[in-house]
């Protein structure tokens, strides 16, 4: 389970990669990830494509995440979800927050 | 041993002749009485040299003599006539009858040693290049079957590549001689698309044997829609562990996000690349980062990525370094000035213009060596739909599969351990016809899993995680509570059912806690807690919980 965080060159876009599974036991790590200033400003996107699967704890997390950088519904955008991480966030109606593609 | 065939009607010549021959060297002597005869011991015997007298009967010397130069075909057998005739009109008549000289009556025995030996050397020497022209001939063969079958390895490696997209265009030279450029193109399973461009250190074969690990790598890391870092580093190691060390990858990998406006690229050893926007404006010149790859060993090598912002419509500008290295006939450079100028002076037909203004430079139409130039269109390109379709295979043998129990029983020893769930869903995933499912599986235990062990068990309040710092403070306590943790089980069984047309999974829970009694649904999504349920629900048939919420158990429909 590892946390990649990296801006566009121009600083404008942030791309937090979560590689592996994504649940309570990335808590620590993924609060470091978005625990940075310059993301208050960036663009914030969620790469998924190595995430294996994620769980309810993790949705939490990415709430969190939102209110904490202040950001307007649909603002944070998660990318690259595999199937079943997008029924996830369908069951769980995540599109009114995040878009989600 | 050298044979020798004399041919001549007077037998005290043939003995004289055949006396000298041999106190020369250790020949082998045949006689043949006339022409014909001779040519009927050539056949039998084939002879090295020929020495022929002119007038026979039966057969003259020239008829002979032609017949034995066209039985012979590519070998040489020097033919010398042997003549009482005078200089001038002997050479001449030997000459057009096919010989190769002539001796003149009566012999010197000088004269005639060295002529002898001069044609037999020029007769070996014959030898010898028919025979290295026959093994170039075949090694020829050999390499263009060779040649055949890698072209045939190659087509394959290559074939998932897809270069015939609206969104590239690119100009390489021949693809058909193996050079070591590399271009590969592939969609990823998300979206978006994924490049890899490079040229490998070399010429010819050797250069071009790199494509096929490049070429595994790429499309399997593709297909499991891997990040461009990972990509650089994988390819990486597999070149660096099968190359020898003068050889390298400089390339550029690239991925285009599905909306098309996020682009990572990784550049090693490669020249810059250039970004232009849709009104012709150079947007952003990118640079390579890193050393190509193959050099570095895993612990050295650095795989971060530039993430650039784009937008659909604009157009990037890969190339090798071939295009700024191209010569004119007075050997000077195209130069990158020269490439940006030509980049810059249009924004429509700009690819063909750089082609254009290189054959201008160059001033040659044939091929323009190792020269590779590709242009992107940055564009939105959705996943295509491919869905999770049940085999007709897959239904068969799932129903005629034999039914099973398995039983996990998990105490506060394992509970305490990281991550039962992933040990759970691994030894599941691990049987027939559940490998597919794998993922939903891993949801669907760790949901239960969470349930059981953080309500029943360890009888926390949901209501607790409503914020970040109660949160927080929630996995903090569930931790504190798991160490002290005595005399706690979470069993599970599962049972597999197979019935015509599919199989079920059914997986009944159960815990010594205080049991989890609140069945709860999400009423607003502003709620940070109950939603383990909701997906439990979502993937599985039926969710039921008895025993005071101390059992749960759920079908699955594989």
């Amino acid at each position: 389970m590892t946390i990649e965080t990296r801006f566009s060159t121009d600083k404008k876009v942030c791309t937090i990669s979560i590689n592996g599974v994504f649940d309570f036991s990335c808590l620590n790590e993924f609060r470091a990830a978005y625990s940075d200033n310059a993301l208050m400003d960036a663009k914030v996107i969620i790469d998924m494509r190595s995430t294996a699967t994620i769980d309810s704890s993790a949705l939490g997390m990415l709430l969190n995440m939102q209110r904490f950088l202040k950001k307007a519904d649909g603002e944070i955008s998660i990318v690259n979800c595999n199937k079943v991480v997008e029924k996830i966030f369908s069951i769980t109606h995540f599109e009114k927050k995040f878009s989600i593609s | 041993m050298q044979k020798i065939l004399i041919v001549d009607d007077i037998s005290t010549n043939r003995l004289l002749l055949k006396q000298m021959l041999m106190l020369m060297d250790n020949y082998t002597i045949i006689e043949a009485s006339n022409g014909k005869e001779g040519i009927e011991r050539f056949q039998a015997e084939h002879p090295d040299l020929v020495l022929m007298d002119v007038n026979m009967p039966v057969m003259d010397g020239y008829q002979a003599a032609t017949a034995i130069k066209a039985l012979s075909g590519d070998r040489h057998v020097p033919v010398i006539f042997i003549t009482a005739l005078s200089a001038e009109a002997s050479l001449k008549n030997s000459l057009a009858a096919g010989g190769d000289d002539f001796i003149s009556k009566p012999f010197d025995a000088d004269v005639l040693e060295s002529k002898i030996k001069a044609h037999l050397r020029i007769r070996e020497l014959t030898r010898q290049l028919i025979e290295k022209n026959e093994l170039l001939v075949n090694h020829n063969q050999q390499l263009v079957n060779e040649q055949e079958l890698i072209e045939h390895f190659f087509t394959n490696a290559i074939k998932q590549s897809f270069l015939n997209k609206s969104f590239i265009k690119y100009h390489m030279s021949s693809l058909s001689t193996f050079n070591g450029d590399i271009l590969f193109v592939k969609k990823g399973p998300e979206g978006g698309f994924y490049v890899v461009m490079g040229d490998f250190s070399g010429h010819g074969l050797t250069a071009a044997m790199g494509t096929l690990p490049v070429a595994m790598v790429f499309f399997r890391l593709v297909s499991e829609s891997a990040p461009i870092s990972h990509i650089a580093r994988e390819l990486n190691n597999e070149l660096y562990k099968l190359m020898p060390s003068s050889m390298f990858f400089a390339a550029t990998l690239l991925e285009l996000n599905a909306n098309g406006d996020i682009m990572s690229v990784w550049m090693g050893g490669v020249p810059e690349s250039y970004c232009f926007g849709i009104n012709g404006e150079l947007k952003e010149t990118i640079h390579s980062q890193h050393m190509p790859l193959g050099i570095l060993d895993d612990n050295e090598f650095d795989s971060t990525t530039q993430i650039i912002t784009v937008e659909p419509g604009d157009k990037i500008y890969l190339y090798s370094d071939g295009v700024v290295e191209a010569k004119n006939s007075e050997g000077e450079y195209f130069g990158d000035e020269s490439l940006v100028k030509s980049l810059t002076s249009t924004n429509e037909g700009r690819f063909e213009k750089v082609l254009n203004d290189l054959k201008i430079f160059t001033g040659r139409n044939e091929q323009e060596d190792d020269i590779t130039l590709v242009e992107l269109t940055c564009q939105a390109l959705a996943a295509e739909e491919t869905g999770g379709i049940m085999t007709d295979s897959v239904i068969d043998m799932l129903s005629e599969a034999l039914p099973w129990k398995i039983s996990v029983s998990l105490t506060e020893k394992e509970m305490c351990e990281t991550e039962p769930v992933n040990k759970l869903s691994r030894i599941l995933s691990s049987l027939p016809g559940l490998e597919r499912h794998k993922d939903t599986l891993h949801i669907i235990l760790s949901e239960m899993y969470a349930n059981a062990l953080e309500h029943s068990v360890l009888e926390l309040q949901s209501e607790s995680k409503d914020d970040e710092e109660h949160f927080v403070n929630y996995y903090k306590k569930r931790d504190e509570l798991l160490k002290d943790l005595q005399n706690a089980y979470i069993n599970f069984e599962f049972s597999f059912n197979s019935f015509p047309g599919g199989a079920t999974l059914h997986i009944q829970m159960t815990d010594n806690g205080r049991g989890f009694d609140k069945i709860r649904s999400v009423t607003s999504d502003e709620l940070l807690y109950g939603r383990g349920l909701e997906i439990i629900k979502s993937f599985c048939e039926k969710v039921s919980f008895s025993e005071d919420g101390k059992t749960l158990d759920v079908t699955y429909r594989l």
